[in-house]
């Protein structure tokens, strides 16, 4: 197992913090563990790629990344007019 | 072990760390604009310090521009969602985004008026 692997596995159990907050609070706080989760798993999918030394494993990065920012937006403005 | 793979070492660390650090602070704030506060670190320290031991062992290749593509989205992603939450969170309290003329205004720590 070389550090970029390691680094993953790190990353892998810094999401229990965000699935606590996630899990608890009121909606808006829920959305906020949900983006630092998104953004900790992009960290996580560009490590294990690496650690992996397949470069094409980093579209799912970024696929991530586009895909949180969309639905951290969408989540907001549900929460802000209509929830 | 060179010197090129101990800065790698380094700099993967750094940034698995502080995004490590940042999550586990989330649950500890009680406060959700101190919770958007976290969120910075990981998108600007952690993704830049990943960046640059990218750079290291893989030089300027088709690696290092798909992260440097995933970072700008990252530091974009947090501050537009830092704002968009903070924005839905005041929206949801008090039903209007813009502040009214006799809000309480909390400036460290004690309460005042807004243009007081």
């Amino acid at each position: 197992m070389n550090t970029w692997l390691l680094g993953a596995t790190v990353l892998l159990f810094s999401l229990i913090p965000c699935g606590i907050v996630v899990f608890r609070g009121d909606p808006v706080n829920r959305v906020v563990g949900l983006e630092m989760a998104a953004m900790i798993e992009v960290l996580l999918l560009i490590l294990l790629a690496q650690g992996y030394r397949q470069v094409s494993f980093y579209d799912l990065g970024l696929a991530l990344a586009l895909l949180g920012f969309g639905g951290g937006l969408v989540f907001v403005r549900f929460l802000e007019r209509w929830l | 072990m060179n010197g090129h793979e101990i800065a790698t070492d380094i700099f993967i660390w750094i940034g698995v760390i502080t995004a490590a650090l940042s999550a586990l602070a989330l649950p500890l704030s009680t406060e959700l604009y101190d919770r958007l506060h976290y969120m910075a670190p990981v998108a600007d320290i952690s993704a830049i310090a990943i960046l640059i031991a990218i750079l290291l062992q893989e030089g300027w290749g088709q690696a290092f521009l798909k992260m440097l593509l995933i970072c700008v989205v990252l530091v974009i992603m947090n501050a537009v969602l830092a704002h968009a939450t903070a924005r839905a969170s005041r929206v949801r309290r008090r039903g209007h985004w813009t502040s009214q003329p006799d809000e309480q205004i909390r400036i460290a720590g004690h309460q005042q008026r807004r243009g007081e």
